[in-house]
């Protein structure tokens, strides 16, 4: 169906920064905004920003964020016409993305056929060889464990055993040996059965100096099709990025427009409408690439390309599902500068990175040319366990790779995120590994580098800590929080008497 | 005033004296000047034996989280971890215990059974992964508290390693 009139009203079927995020767009765009919210989300930033806000369940995603059935009668309900999925949660389900046509509402996205055909990386891988995209030497067929084991010995160690079903580094693992492949497996099937509810593994030669580029696609259903060039995302600790930047420091002309082109040809074949994302692994010694998989939805880290290209990926993907024609055409595109990307986890890297929960008692997101935040919480807010610990994407953008990299570092050290422990310091110790400057990494880069890597706080806490502590319980008497009032008005020398952000003392 | 804090597994004390120019803070016998210059919404800019210092705080009834230079902090007040241990039966790393609400997944160990540091004891999933749950110190497993398919909260125990 061609559509030429815009949207009314979008519902969008997220949570957090994404949904924030396409909240935003949507404003601007002049839609009513519909957000959906579980019991833990009552007070939840996205919750606040949608122009209607809709109870869908419990906190447990299966009653909430991944209830088909609940979220299209909440957009029905409301009378969305059309529904963004976000990343993650239903945004890659095709049965979802069925639903929605089904209830007559635009789906913003690919098909569904296409969301299962690339949903599937055994079939999308099979389709990609077919259709001569360059794909890594693997195993798509029968998975039982003695197949997967024969197929394993065949491609050679170390061997990557992937969910079927998945994404995101779930439910993946890396086997060096024969020996240790049962029970690698037995994980994986687990971890994969808890995320996507599907066991199904693939395996995949693993490449031990590779790096991960992935190439932006946006494509019109008039059957213009376009790549926003790459993004290298090699910084990752066990498979999942936490640092992604845009232009590859890899790529030379040459290379990008080999894969460019296989991008394209990759999107085409899978009949690609709307946004998604061509993920390849290169192998840095050999410079090749290889077809990965394809993502039919957006990236959590697409703005580092908005801040390159000028361009609003959710505006286009509203225009898109709405029947528009891309205006431009590839050759007329041209990023500029350098765009670099932190995702701030609730999270403890000295402690095994394992999650972390509180209250969000302080929040200061950082400022200033090229600075660019898209959050999911606000002060005051409690982090619990029910989703991923992503609190917030810092995303820089700057002439050249060093001068955005000294802006990252700017940006991190005015970013406070205080009540819980999070991967802010770590973030500043990756971005000034010298490994990381020159940008000669690999995805293996940060488990082998940082493996023994402690927080500053591991040596103990400074005077200036032990002495700041010390008098804001002297001066504070409850706590300091933002609420203004803090006048103690029995002490005379007490700078609280002397009111708000009094500078004192002068001299020096 | 004297204070006492907890950083990781070290212990701090603290006395701060007012004065004219505000405060005489002594740490490990060593005297330091602090003349409080910003003191608002959580944001402290101190000036320690003359150098500027700035300091985003925020707290909690005796927990202190406190950002600086690109380094985060947290430091809890003596009297809360002490108070805290009592309640639990003298705790130290005799317990083994959840680190976040979650499903146990594969208990490995048996009750008395002998384990080394370090050794994995159950499998918990928690967020969508698996987390291995190790044991603190090698000892025999007692006071096995959990099964399979068993969900727990955040610190709650799991076993002893005696």
């Amino acid at each position: 169906m061609t559509m030429s009139r815009p949207f009314n009203k979008i519902l969008i079927a997220n949570r957090g920064e994404i949904a924030v995020r396409v909240m935003r767009t949507c404003q601007e765009m002049g839609i009513e905004t519909v957000g959906v919210y579980s019991q833990a989300d009552k007070e939840a930033l996205h919750t606040r920003l949608a122009d209607e806000a809709v109870f869908i369940g419990a906190a447990e995603p299966s009653e909430s964020y991944l209830s088909i059935e609940k979220i299209i009668e909440a957009a029905k309900k409301t009378g969305a016409d059309g529904v963004h999925p976000g990343y993650g949660f239903l945004s890659e389900n095709a049965e979802f993305a069925a639903a929605v046509a089904t209830a007559g509402l635009v789906f913003i996205g690919p098909s569904a056929e296409t969301i299962r055909l690339m949903g599937d990386k055994a079939e999308a891988r099979a389709l990609m060889e077919k259709a001569g995209v360059p794909v890594a030497p693997g195993y798509q067929g029968k998975d039982d464990e003695a197949a997967l084991k024969k197929a394993a010995k065949e491609i050679g160690y170390p061997i990557l055993v992937k969910p079927a079903a998945g994404g995101g580094g779930k439910g993946m693992r890396v086997v060096t040996e024969a020996k240790e492949f049962g029970d690698s497996l037995a994980a994986a099937r687990r971890e994969a059965e808890n995320a996507f509810g599907d066991q199904r593994m693939i395996l995949e030669k693993y490449l031990t100096n590779a790096r991960h580029i992935e190439f932006q696609v946006l494509a019109d259903k008039e059957g213009t099709t376009t790549h926003l060039f790459e993004r290298e995302c090699s910084i990752q600790r066990r498979h999942q990025k936490i640092i992604e930047e845009t232009p590859s420091p890899f790529l030379d002309v040459g290379l990008r427009k080999q894969m460019g082109d296989a991008a394209l040809a990759a999107a085409k074949t899978a009949g690609y409408t709307n946004a998604g994302t061509v993920e390849f692994i290169v192998d840095a010694e050999s410079r090749e690439f290889y077809f990965l998989e394809m993502n039919t939805r957006l990236q959590v880290e697409h703005p580092t390309t908005e801040l390159t290209t000028g361009l609003d990926l959710v505006q286009w993907q509203i225009r898109i599902a709405a029947g528009e024609k891309l205006p431009f055409k590839q050759d007329e595109l041209s990023p500029r500068g350098h765009a670099l990307e932190c995702r701030i986890y609730a999270e403890d890297p000295g402690n095994g990175f394992l999650p972390a929960t509180g209250t969000l008692h302080k929040v200061v997101e950082p400022g200033g040319p090229g600075v660019r935040v898209d959050s999911g919480v606000v002060q005051g807010m409690e982090v619990g366990v029910h989703y991923d610990p992503l609190l917030a994407k810092v995303i820089v953008v700057a002439e050249d790779r060093a001068r955005v990299i000294r802006k990252m570092k700017r940006a991190l050290q005015e970013t406070v995120f205080l009540g819980l422990t999070t991967n802010r310091e770590f973030l500043l110790a990756v971005i000034a590994h010298p490994g990381f400057m020159s940008g000669i990494v690999s995805t293996t880069f940060v488990d082998h580098e940082f493996i023994d890597w402690k927080p500053k706080a591991a040596n103990g806490a400074p005077v200036e800590i032990l002495i700041a502590a010390a008098i804001a319980e002297m001066e504070g008497k409850a706590s300091l929080t933002g609420d203004g009032d803090h006048r103690s008005e029995d002490d005379e020398f007490s700078p609280w008497a002397r009111g708000m952000g009094f500078r004192m003392g002068g001299g020096g | 005033m004297k204070f006492s804090y907890q950083s990781g597994e070290e212990s701090y004390s603290i006395e701060l004296e007012k004065t004219a120019q505000d405060y005489l803070a002594t740490v490990r016998e060593e005297r330091y000047e602090v003349e409080v210059v910003t003191l608002a919404d959580g944001d402290l800019q101190l000036k320690i034996n003359g150098m500027l210092f700035r300091i985003h705080w925020a707290g909690d009834s005796g927990r202190h989280w406190l950002a600086f230079e690109g380094q985060d902090y947290y430091l809890e007040k003596v009297e809360n971890i002490r108070r805290a241990s009592a309640q639990s039966g003298g705790g130290g790393d005799n317990l083994v215990c959840a680190p976040m609400p979650g499903q146990v997944r594969d208990v490995l160990v048996a009750e008395g059974e002998q384990v080394e540091k370090g050794q994995n004891i159950l499998l918990l999933e928690a967020m969508k992964m698996e987390i291995r749950i190790l044991a603190p110190r090698e000892g025999q497993i007692v006071n096995l508290a959990v099964k399979d398919g068993e969900t727990v909260d955040k610190d709650q125990v799991l076993a002893k390693v005696k």
